[in-house]
C-alpha cells in the first residue's frame, strides 16, 4: 500500500469529505467537502499526523460570516463552533483591506493556514482573496 | 421519533443563513512518497 493510498483512504473516511485527490509529485492532498460539513482544518492535520505524516501549509476555501471581534476581523464558522482569526498576507495586503469593508456579510475567503506544533492551538487564516 | 426530530433540527440549522463551512483544503504533506 502506497503512502498516497494511505492518505487517500484516511481522508475519505472523514465524515463530510466529498472527494480526495492525492498528488505524490506535489506532496499535496486536495480535499473537497460536502455542503453542511463540520470538518475543520486542524481535524485533517491531526488525522495526517496520526498516520505518520507532517502537515504543512494548507490552502483553504472557507465560507462564513465576517464579524468584528475586539476590533479584529474574524470569520465565524458556526458549523464547527470555530471562529477563524483573519490576518493579512503580506503578498495580498489589498485582500485584507476588503475584509473590513465586508464585515457583516457572508463571504468565501481563500487563504492559507499554517499548522502549529500543537494542532489544538488556534491558528489564523492568512487572507489571499475575499469573494 | 426523537431521532427524526433531531435530524430535522440539523437540517433546519444547516439551512439557516450565516452558516459557514470549509469548502476545500489543499494540504501540503511532508514525508509522503
Amino acid at each position: 500500500m502506497t503512502c498516497a493510498h494511505i492518505v487517500d483512504v484516511a481522508l475519505r473516511k472523514v465524515s463530510g469529505v466529498e472527494s480526495v485527490e492525492v498528488s505524490l509529485n506535489k506532496g499535496l492532498a486536495i480535499v473537497k467537502l460536502k455542503p453542511g460539513n463540520t470538518v475543520s482544518v486542524p481535524q485533517l492535520w491531526e488525522l495526517l499526523h496520526q498516520k505518520g505524516y507532517t502537515p504543512k501549509a494548507t490552502s483553504v476555501l472557507v465560507r462564513g460570516d465576517l464579524v468584528n471581534f475586539e476590533g479584529r476581523p474574524q470569520l465565524s464558522v458556526s458549523g464547527t463552533e470555530e471562529t477563524l482569526e483573519l490576518v493579512s498576507d503580506p503578498k495580498n495586503a489589498s485582500a485584507y483591506g476588503d475584509v473590513s469593508k465586508k464585515v457583516g456579510q457572508t463571504v468565501v475567503v481563500q487563504g492559507v493556514m499554517m499548522p502549529a506544533k500543537d494542532f489544538k492551538i488556534r491558528v489564523p487564516l492568512q487572507v489571499i482573496q475575499v469573494k | 421519533m426523537t431521532k427524526k426530530l433531531s435530524d430535522l433540527i440539523c437540517v433546519l440549522i444547516a439551512a439557516l443563513p450565516g452558516r459557514a463551512e470549509l469548502l476545500q483544503a489543499e494540504l501540503s504533506i511532508f514525508g509522503m512518497d
